[in-house]
């Protein structure tokens, strides 16, 4: 138990300091005032932090589940024997996807599917699919040909040797993509308050309309630390990945 | 010769595009030998090999495993019925080294307890400590555990073929002949039929019941390695013989014990070979010490006989 | 000799067949506020156009079927000409559509023109590498989209676009914020590239700070870009409130200066990544026998690190940039100038044309930087290896 909890300090770490922000935020009040004397209110209350907070999460979470599904799957579908077609197209589509500005993107969402989470979480998805697609073919790419000749000559399925031997060979690079495309779809989900998603964006958009920097230092307090908690998990994880391949 | 050959080609052709990389292939690999492929690189020897799992499939002609037409049988459990190992080991990497032994018995759906046996012995078995190589990853062993590692993954299902594609061709002279005498030390134990593929005239000669040399997707002569020394079939044999060396190689493949004379009434020379030494090793001793007689022993050091230089110069006594 | 077929191109001719079949084309609106009414292309354009754009796409998918050399070239050809033909297209329709009484009317790209133009620069990418010299075509196809375009635009027979109303109404603004846009890439770009072969020259130097340099770098690389310029904005208030001298500058807690810092923060990482990679990559035994000939450490450097580390160190400063010109768009929200002003503005406004003239600058800016840079990095890779 002690070793988990010193193996995941780094996290817990900053998880705690997120979930202080969103709940002990009116705490600080005096500190706000500091900032913004004039202004009638100091803490932002349209909606609750940890509304927003729960509302970023789940636009992220379902933007990123859908990247990395079919992120993953299309990096398959290209390195199959059937698929190998596709791939010049897809990885120049990929790298070239990827010089496009992700406001860019989230902006040419709207005109598509109008305003609010949807569009967001679409343009999110479209985005974060890159990094995804990228790393897993290069993952998958770099798993040596010698062992792919061996699991084939020892007798595996093609589907035992996508999921036994390719893909968790591929893991550790295809989950550094993740953990890119997650790190830009939080940061781009912020900036979805800009076309009507209800995120931890509110608050600096609001503060930014008003002239109310109190607000913007309380919307990009909560985005930071919910980026770096998100980020430093992953670094757990990959570090794990590592660690259990015998480095 | 037994009717049913355990491997046999006929008529096998394999075209890539344009080129004919086996050309009209016909063999019997009989049950219980070591049938070796040499060969200059391209000469389709490593395609043969990966035809009969079949990891490419035949353009035209058949082949029979075990009394059954490759053609109509499944790969995946063709197989898992051979032992593969080929020459860049292909261990999984994120795998351990009883996770790697243990994975074609996980895919037929061994239980645990009983894959683990098969992993101890076969660590035995390949003189690999279990403690201390259990739980290694490919990363961390030397070139010859690996490969080690990788005949015992090769034999983990006890398959009644192994297929073999230039196993110890990276690695070092010293270790390579280690490894060559470990497999026929443990062929004479497990009597599986071995398809070894090489490109090394030693290896072919130390291991090989019978040798395929190939060229141009054809087999130039199929042979005892004593054969192949003693009548090849054309000047390309001989190329690969190695001319000047013919004589030392043949006699690398002959045992003392079966040129020695009776012991005489004389008295016992001073040196002294063991009978299953090769003649090669006899020779080489006499003219180090300058010496035109030995005396054979057996492994308890009981005399056997004796060898005069000039025994060396007849055919085979018995 | 038998080919298979390129399942590439005869999807994309089939997609894009299918969507050119059901999407409207374009639509046409009487003035900014009212929204607009699509058309399709049989209804926009006429049944010999449309004859022509379907026979080209049946066209591709058919040689697509059986591909040679020489096909290759053909389906090269038509790709081009679907291209092409699309200004043209869209100055037809507006001459159909569209008459000199209405000053106000515009004209919107609908689905199937986005697609059809999508598809064509993905048939371009997957085209390229089949043909023979391949890039210089798809050079010569680009430069006549661009010029075809241009000479329309200059004839004013394009002036209804919505995107061209929306220009024209602010083209002064427009030059502008590509000024300011440009300023701030071009500031962060000088200023990081300066700090950051410092810092990379220090840490090689030093190799204990390495650790704590990149972990530095890496954590702001992490933070999202709305929050740091949030975080930037009060500390720089207060000192923009204390400070006369940088009062003078123009230094306040939103504009330029929060968007600048910010910029250089997130640039850094990528320079001094691919720098120490670049300089810590040249082979040892490389140095070891330049020194060995008897060079200097400084001739060393200059003469083997520094050539053989360019063209990473350049992919750093692409990506840098890359990086930059998104970012000083999303800076348009704490009031830096750039094209991210229009993109917010038209979203406030629900203005789809204004988020348009924003939107695509910003990314043809993203397109041309990665265009100029893997260029420069090829260039520095010959001069390697001349």
């Amino acid at each position: 138990m002690i070793a988990i909890i010193k193996y995941w300090r780094g996290p817990l770490f900053w998880l705690a300091l997120l979930l202080l922000a969103v709940f002990c935020m009116g705490q600080f009040e005096f500190l706000f005032r500091q900032l913004t004397p004039d202004a009638a209110e100091v803490i932002y209350h349209r909606e609750s932090f940890a509304q927003l907070l729960l509302n970023h999460l789940l636009v992220v979470a379902v933007a990123a589940c859908l990247a990395i599904i079919i992120g993953v799957l299309a990096g398959v579908v290209v390195t199959r024997s059937w698929g190998r077609d596709f791939l010049p197209l897809v990885s120049q589509v990929a790298s070239i996807g990827q010089t496009f500005p992700p406001v860019a993107v989230l902006a040419l969402s709207v005109p598509l599917l109008g305003f609010g989470d949807l569009p967001t979480i679409f343009a999110l998805m479209l985005y974060g699919l890159l990094p995804v697609l990228r790393n897993t073919l290069a993952g998958l790419q770099g798993v040596a040909g010698s062992t792919l000749e061996a699991a084939r000559g020892i007798g595996m399925s093609p589907l035992q040797v996508l999921l036994q031997v390719e893909l968790a060979l591929a893991s550790p690079v295809i989950l550094a993509g993740i953990r890119t495309s997650v790190t830009i779809t939080i940061a781009t989900a912020a900036i979805g308050s800009t076309i009507g998603a209800s995120t931890l964006g509110n608050p600096v958009i609001a503060g930014l309309v008003n002239g109310n920097t109190a607000y913007v230092l309380q919307g990009a307090v909560l985005i930071g630390l919910l980026a770096v908690c998100v980020d430093s998990t992953f670094e757990r994880i990959q570090h794990g990945l590592a660690l259990r391949y015998g480095g | 010769m037994s009717d049913a050959a355990m491997i046999e080609l006929r008529n096998v052709s394999r075209q890539f595009g344009d080129i004919t990389a086996v050309d009209k292939l016909s063999l019997r690999i009989e049950k219980g030998e070591i049938c070796v492929f040499i060969g200059t690189s391209g000469c389709g020897k490593s395609t043969t090999l990966r035809l009969l799992n079949k990891l490419i499939d035949c353009s035209s002609g058949e082949i029979w495993v075990d009394g059954e037409d490759v053609a109509s049988l499944d790969s995946k459990l063709l197989r898992r019925r051979m032992g593969y190992a080929i020459q860049s080991t292909g261990l999984f990497p994120h795998w351990t080294v009883e996770r790697n032994i243990g994975v074609v018995p996980r895919l037929l759906g061994w239980p645990a307890d009983r894959i683990d046996a098969r992993v101890r012995e076969l660590l035995e078995l390949l003189s690999l400590p279990y403690a201390t190589f259990v739980h290694k990853f490919p990363s961390q062993l030397s070139g010859g555990q690996a490969q080690r590692v990788g005949v015992a993954r090769a034999l983990a299902a006890d398959p009644d073929i192994l297929l073999m594609d230039e196993p110890f061709g990276a690695l070092d002279p010293i270790t390579r002949e280690a490894l060559q005498n470990e497999l026929l030390r443990i062929q004479s134990h497990i009597h599986k039929t071995i398809v070894f593929v090489t490109h090394d005239i030693d290896e072919a000669l130390r291991l090989a019941t019978r040798i395929v040399v190939m060229d141009k997707g054809r087999i130039v002569q199929h042979d005892t390695p004593e054969n192949l020394l003693n009548n090849p079939v054309n000047s390309f044999v001989e190329d690969l013989l190695g001319q000047g060396e013919r004589g030392l190689k043949r006699a690398s493949l002959e045992r003392v014990e079966d040129f020695m004379l009776p012991l005489g009434a004389a008295g016992l020379p001073s040196l002294s070979i063991e009978a299953g030494s090769s003649l090669r090793q006899a020779l080489s001793l006499m003219l180090w010490q300058r010496a035109d007689l030995l005396c054979v022993r057996d492994q308890a050091q009981v005399p056997l006989g004796i060898l005069p230089i000039s025994a060396l110069l007849q055919s085979k006594s018995s | 000799m038998t080919s298979e077929p390129n399942r590439v191109v005869l999807t994309l001719a089939l997609l894009a067949l299918l969507i050119v079949c059901l999407g409207d084309f374009a639509s046409v609106q009487a003035n900014r506020i009212v929204p607009g009414q699509g058309l399709g292309l049989l209804a926009g354009l006429g049944w010999p156009w449309m004859t022509g754009i379907v026979v080209g796409l049946l066209g591709l998918a058919g040689l697509a079927l059986r591909p040679t050399g020489r096909r290759y070239g053909l389906m090269l050809g038509l790709s081009g000409a679907l291209l092409i033909q699309l200004p043209v297209a869209l100055a037809w329709f507006i001459q159909q559509h569209i008459s000199a009484e209405q000053p106000y009317a515009r004209v919107g790209l609908a689905a199937s023109c986005w697609s059809l133009l999508f598809i064509g620069a993905l048939l371009l990418v997957e085209l390229q590498q089949r043909v023979v010299a391949g890039r210089h075509w798809v050079k010569l196809i680009l430069v006549l989209l661009f010029g075809v375009s241009w000479l329309l635009i200059g004839t004013g027979a394009l002036a209804p676009l919505a995107l061209l109303r929306e220009y024209s109404s602010r083209s002064s603004t427009f030059w502008q914020l590509l000024y300011g846009h440009l300023s701030l890439v071009g500031g962060a770009l000088l200023a990081s590239l300066l700090i950051g072969l410092l810092v990379a020259w220090l840490i090689l130097r030093v190799q204990p700070l390495q650790r704590p340099v990149f972990a530095l770098l890496n954590f702001f690389q992490t933070i999202p870009s709305l929050a740091l310029f949030g975080l930037l904005i009060a500390p720089l208030s207060y000192l923009s409130a204390h400070s006369p001298l940088l009062q003078q500058l123009n230094v306040r807690g939103i504009g330029w200066a929060p968007a600048l810092l910010a910029l250089i923060a997130y640039s850094l990482l990528p320079v001094v990544r691919n720098t120490c990679v670049a300089l810590q990559g040249v082979a040892a035994d490389v140095i070891e026998s330049a020194r060995g000939m008897g060079m200097s450490g400084w001739q060393v450097f200059t003469q083997v690190q520094l050539p053989l580390a360019l063209p990473v160190i350049i992919e750093g400063v692409r990506i840098t940039t890359i990086q930059a010109i998104g970012l000083t768009a999303v800076a348009a929200l704490i009031g830096a100038s750039g094209f991210g002003s229009f993109i917010f503005q038209g979203l406030g406004q629900g203005a789809m044309d204004l988020v348009l003239l924003g939107a695509l600058p910003t990314i043809v800016l993203a397109l041309l930087a990665d265009a100029l840079f893997s260029s420069l990095a090829s260039w520095a890779r010959a001069g390697v290896q001349r």
